[in-house]
This record gives structure tokens, sequence and C-alpha cells, in this order.
């Protein structure tokens, strides 16, 4: 599904962000990313969203090279993957039914389409009470939620997750990952990017360890060691 | 695809424009502020060249006839003075109307009057007094009444009237040179503040662009309702600029009748006879800036 070919990032002069990275990810499997802040981990997920280009090595997307896309071609690599970060990024001056049609809309999908989809998965998040709502007006956890249901909506094969749980609280934490591992269920591969030891250790998932943009730890189930 | 896409992005700008709406009147408000000096500028442009037209009117040049001249020999003269494209009127004032004009003129002078009973006759001469088209021309029309070979001419010295002349040319013609530089600089001052209003309207939706760049939306998605949203400011602006400027023209003519008295000034009829071109124009550029300013703003902002 996710293929990384000896990718490498250099900032100017000689920050090597990521250096000689090459990961294997199958469909359907569920990573966590994990390392303390600066070992790459952001920039590994800005390259898989085409955010930035990779100075060396390859990037394969369910088969799809896109080491060197073009600016053109990006909106539709991001149709394909959803993310969510951090900060969750919803658009402050749409209500979360808005906010997740928007990311149909921006796809050409009818208006017809738009209206069967969003309110199921705004249910499937939990947010059916609360779809008229801005996001200031929800908590933490509902704007990460509503994030979820916007990456979700278009039915994505992968779910890139930048430190999802970074802003929240630990039982709004544990939520989105629990909406995650239920996500991964249906067959969506989830990478989940994180420095949350917490969480990884309880997931019982794949590990793989970034240190100094290189990969110096990949384990079946593993913990978080660094 | 194409009209639901077009559709989607009208709706984005306008859900946008109310959805800020601090943000949306404060940028309408400068770009009314802007329009508002640009129509002043118009005003003061108008009664400007009203004001030089007026001077240029008062204009003219006499040439004296010997005082026993056939009556006849001098409308034959002023007959084919008027037929030179350079003049716009000759006047015949006989010396009956220059004696007269003379009373009128130095009434409350006394002892110039007495002098003149004194004198027992009318010692004015008639005159041509020939009002040239343009300022401009004036030293063709002196060369040319130069050149007349009429033995009825008194004297035809005009050498006091081309010095007087050139230098009211000159000054005219530096007051809309200077007139015209500073209406530059005004216009472009307004422009740039417009674009930077634009600019900082667009700054405060840096996130969102962003957000939707990430989220998958074209650049079509992205610049269009932004662009749209210029196009709507510039509607706007203009709208209740023409809501504003009418009424301060109404409160203004009686002012600018009064000042220039006997003489045909109407600054409405002007920005009504030019309405189209006036305000068509003003939307155009407003727009066009609006757009410009939105396209650039918004490009650094989806650079992810």
């Amino acid at each position: 599904m996710i293929k990384l070919i000896n990718i490498s990032k250099i900032y100017e002069p000689d920050v090597r962000a990521l250096d000689r990275v090459s990961l294997h990810i199958k469909p359907g499997e569920f990573v966590s990313i994990v390392g303390q802040s600066g070992t790459g981990k952001t920039t590994m997920v800005k390259a898989l969203i085409g955010e930035e280009k990779v100075d060396q090595g390859k990037i394969l997307i369910g088969g799809w090279n896109i080491t060197n896309i073009g600016q053109r071609e990006v909106p539709y690599l991001r149709r394909q993957i959803g993310v969510i970060f951090q900060d969750f990024k919803l658009l402050p001056k749409k209500t979360l039914l808005e906010n997740v049609a928007f990311a149909l809309q921006v796809c050409g999908k009818t208006p017809k389409k738009i209206q069967n989809i969003v309110p199921h998965v705004l249910k499937i998040v939990g947010l059916e009470k609360k779809q008229v709502r801005y996001p200031h007006e929800v908590s933490g956890g509902e704007q990460q939620r509503a994030a979820i249901a916007r990456a979700l909506v278009h039915r994505p094969k992968i779910l890139l997750a930048d430190e999802p749980t970074g802003n929240l609280d630990s039982i709004n934490a544990n939520e989105v990952i629990d909406l995650l591992l239920r996500i991964n269920k249906f067959g969506t591969t989830v990478v989940l990017v994180t420095h949350n030891r917490e969480i990884v250790n309880k997931l019982k998932k794949r590990v793989v360890t970034l240190d100094n943009g290189m990969i110096v730890g990949d384990q079946a189930t593993g913990k978080y060691i660094l | 695809m194409f009209f639901l896409s077009f559709i989607r992005v009208v709706k984005f700008s306008l859900q946008d424009l109310v959805r800020n709406i601090w943000l949306s009147i404060v940028t309408i408000t400068i770009l009314i502020l802007a329009l508002f000096s640009i129509n002043m500028l118009l005003v003061v442009k108008n009664v400007g060249q009203a004001a030089v037209n007026v001077v240029e009117e008062k204009l003219d040049i006499s040439l004296y006839i010997k005082a026993d001249a056939p009556e006849d020999k001098i409308l034959a003269l002023k007959t084919q003075i008027s037929d030179y494209q350079q003049v716009k009127d000759v006047v015949y004032v006989s010396k009956a109307e220059a004696l007269e004009s003379f009373r009128e003129n130095n009434k409350n002078n006394p002892e110039i009057l007495q002098a003149l009973r004194e004198l027992g006759k009318n010692p004015l001469t008639p005159s041509l007094i020939i009002k040239p088209n343009s300022i401009e021309i004036i030293d063709e029309l002196i060369n040319k009444l130069n050149k007349i070979e009429n033995e009825i001419i008194e004297s035809r010295n005009f050498t006091d009237h081309k010095s007087m002349l050139g230098k009211i040319n000159s000054i005219t013609n530096k007051v809309g040179n200077v007139g015209m530089f500073v209406s530059l600089v005004f216009i472009f001052t307004a422009l740039l503040v417009v674009f930077n209003a634009i600019r900082i309207a667009i700054y405060t939706h840096r996130r969102e662009i962003t957000i939707m760049k990430l989220v998958g939306a074209s650049n079509y998605f992205t610049y269009m309702p932004f662009l749209l949203s210029g196009i709507v400011y510039a509607l706007i602006g203009v709208l209740v600029i023409i809501l504003i400027f009418y009424p301060f023209l109404s409160l203004l003519q009686p002012y600018l009748e009064a000042f220039f008295l006997g003489y045909n000034i109407n600054i409405i009829s002007y920005f009504n006879e030019n309405f189209i071109k006036i305000f068509g124009l003003q939307f155009l550029g407003i727009a066009a800036i609006n757009m410009i300013a939105s396209y650039f703003a918004v490009r650094k902002y989806a650079k992810v």
C-alpha cells in the first residue's frame, strides 16, 4: 500500500530530516510511527501527502509513484489519503457538516450524494447531533472526530493521523484512538504518527521507531522504546 | 460539472462574505473611501476646468477702428474676421456704445466724467472685440490680424495682449499639469490602499487557505472564492458610492452655481452624462485591483 524506498530529505544547509528511510506498509495494517520531536515523523507525513518533495528515493502509494508528483496532481493525491492533524484543521467559518461536506464538494460530488453520505459519516463518529455547530462551539475531542469524519468521507484506503491526540486530554485521546482502531477494522490502512508512549504501548500494533531521520526499530507488536 | 463547481464557488464566496461580516464591512468601507477620493478628484478637475474656461472666455483682442470709418466698412471687416476659423465671435462696439460703457465703468469717478464733459465730444473710437476659439491659437490669430490690409483700422498693437495672454496660457497649462500629477499620485495612493486592504483581508484567511489545500481542494476551489469576493466588494463599493455621492453633489451644486454666477456649470449633469464611463471604469478598475491582490495573497498561503 505504502512503499518508501530509500528516501532522504535534506533541509539546507545539511539537516537530514529523513536519512535513507525504507518502509513498506501493507494494506489494512495499523502502524505507529514514533520518535521524539525532530526525528522526521512530520517530514514523512508531509512527503506522503505531497507537501514536501524528497531529495532521494521513491514513494509509492497504491502503486502510484508520487516522488515527483506535479502541483496539479497533488489535490488528487490528497483526496485519496485521509489526513488528520494535531490542530484539527477545521474551517472555522463552516459548520461541522459543511466541513465534512467540503471534502466531497471539492471532488465534484453532487449535492444529493453529499446529503446521503455526510450525515451517515457524522453518525459513525458520534456527531450527528452537532452537525450544525461551528468548530469553536464544540470540544477538542469533537473537533478531532469531525476531522476524522472529513478524512473518511471519500472512503480513503489510507488514513494518516499526524499527532491526532496532541491537543486532547486522555479521555478524548482514547476515544479518538478507539475510532481509529474501528476504522482500521473495516480495512483502512492507518498510519498513526505520535510521540504518546501510553497510546502506542496500549495499541500492541506494529511500531516503527525513528531517530535522527533513520528507522531504528520496526516491531510487529512493538512498544515505544526510546 | 463546471456549472456545479461554479455555483459552489459562488456560494463559498458569498458565505465567506456574510460569515466574516465585520471584515467585509471594513474592507468595503476602505474601498468606498478610495472611490470617494477618486470621485472628488473628478469634481475638482471639473471645477478647475470650469475656472480655466471662465478665464479664457474673458480673453479677447480689441481692434480699434478710425472714428470716421463708415459703418458698412466696419461691418464688412467684422464679417471678414468672423469667418476666420480661429475666431469664436466678433462684437462690434460703436462709438456711442463705447462712450456709454466708459461712463458706466467710471460712474464712481466724477473727475473723469467731468473731464469728458469738458471735452465736449466723444473721444472714443469704434472697435471690434474679437474672441478667440481657444487660448492656444492666440498667436495664430494675432498674426492673421496683423496681416489685414484695411484703411479703417486705427491701431493694431497686440504686443501687450500677446505677452499677457501668453502668461495666462502658461499658468493654465502649469495648473493643468500639476493637477494631473497630483491626481495621478492620489489615484495611485488610493489604489495602493485598496490593494493592501484586500491583502489584509486574505491574510486573515491564511489558515483556511492552507486547510483547503491540505484537504484536497484544487487551485480553482482555493482561489476562485476569493477572486469572486473581490468582485463583489467592488460592486458593493461602487453601488454605495453612487448612493452617497449624488446627494453630496446636490449639496455642492448650489455653491458652485453661486461661485460661477452667470456661467453654466452643472456637476450633476457631468456625472449623469458620463455615468457609465465614470462608475463603470471605477468598478472595473477596483475589481481588477481586488482580483490581482487576492490572487497574489492567496498564492502565498496556498503553497502547501
